[in-house]
């Protein structure tokens, strides 16, 4: 009866270490597998202009049907990158970027620019940015994660000039 | 030999009950935990996006909403049930019913049990701020069935045979200041169900 017990605190114990680890691990596989994923089949520091969501869509889970997105894989450890993109007109847009671990560590909207374009440098945390000059830095937690565009449709007859603007955000080495 | 096995065999338990525990966890949590708030049939959970968030809403976020903004600039409430609490099934019809909300942008999609959209003939995924129909109070009616009537539809994809689970997601792009401090007092739609196949 002793021994029972002793092995089935032991199994138990054990199961709740791994439940522990596994909490905390799963943000970064699902990160890790997006990166991975995305980053092979559309290639890193670039950007990648997916269709509008639809049934069919599978790469990352509940899509909004309403928004159109671009996204950008970064790898920093070969140095910062630039990412820029007009803004569009009269509907949501947006700019964020999101570290390995899922955090949306920053988020820019049409709201707040007061131009019709933005450009950043995105760059880990020890970058050291130029004293003058130069685009606004963004600091990355991380040396890998996500920047998303994403435009709202804001209404069906827009879509094709809408789908244009999106199509020229960039994302590059610097 | 004897014991080599029994730690085996206690070992594969537990990472059995481990990992299982956290499949079940992410398949059947909502965002209610620490830092979940509820309105009606809605729940969200302010950590989301979060740098500061709990690891168990994290790890939600990843399985339910990876790339999910923060609060600052979204909020995202999801809905499971109906206002009685009774799980939303594909087979029966809902009226959803709600007001204009504080926020530059919104909208409520129909997602399956697997967190994709579901096929359906309609091609029709959503309703939102930008193409709701409004009645004369400025508020809306979203009908929410295999084949919606009226001009704010969302199919739920029902074609024959048993129902299954689905899910609403109210997304509140820039809300006021003030409503964002406060999302419990927000109004959000009510959810009420009718007849069902």
């Amino acid at each position: 009866m002793r021994k029972t017990l002793v092995w089935s605190a032991a199994v138990l114990s054990l199961a709740v270490i791994i439940h522990i680890i596994a909490i905390f691990a799963v943000p970064n596989v699902i990160m890790g597998t997006l990166i991975s994923r995305a980053g092979e089949a559309n290639g890193v520091n670039t950007v990648f202009h997916g269709k509008r969501a639809d049934a069919t869509s599978r790469q990352i889970v509940r899509p909004s049907p309403d928004l159109i997105y671009s996204m950008c894989v970064f790898d920093l450890s070969e140095g910062p990158i630039t990412l820029a993109a007009p803004i569009p007109t009269d509907t949501y847009w947006s700019l964020s970027a999101f570290d390995d671990n899922t955090n949306n560590f920053f988020v820019v909207n049409a709201r707040q620019i007061t131009t019709d374009h933005v450009e950043f440098v995105l760059a880990r945390d020890s970058y050291q940015a130029p004293a003058v000059g130069g685009a606004p830095v963004i600091l990355s937690p991380t040396a890998t994660g996500v920047v998303l565009f994403r435009t709202l449709i804001q209404s069906e007859d827009r879509f094709e000039a809408l789908d244009d603007v999106r199509k020229k955000a960039t994302c590059a080495p610097l | 030999m004897k014991l080599a096995l029994k730690l085996g065999a206690a070992f594969l338990v537990s990472v059995f009950l481990g990992l299982g525990s956290v499949y079940w966890f992410l398949e059947k949590s909502d965002f209610s935990g620490a830092g979940g708030i509820a309105v009606g049939p809605w729940t969200t959970n302010e950590q989301i996006g979060n740098v500061d968030a709990a690891p168990y809403t994290r790890a939600i976020v990843a399985r339910r909403g990876l790339l999910a903004l923060n609060k600052r600039e979204t909020v995202y409430f999801n809905a499971e049930a109906d206002n009685s609490g009774t799980p939303l099934v594909s087979n029966c019809a809902y009226t959803v019913t709600g007001v204009p909300l504080p926020t530059g942008w919104w909208s409520i999609t129909l997602y399956g049990a697997d967190h994709y959209l579901i096929d359906n003939p309609q091609g029709i995924f959503s309703q939102a701020k930008n193409t709701i129909v409004r009645n004369d109070q400025r508020g809306y009616v979203i009908q929410v069935s295999s084949t919606p009537e009226g001009p704010n539809g969302i199919p739920t994809g029902y074609s024959s045979g048993e129902g299954s689970r689905f899910s609403l997601t109210l997304r509140l792009y820039n809300l006021e200041e003030d409503a964002a401090e406060e999302l419990s007092a927000l109004v959000l739609p009510s959810i009420e169900r009718g007849m069902c196949q």
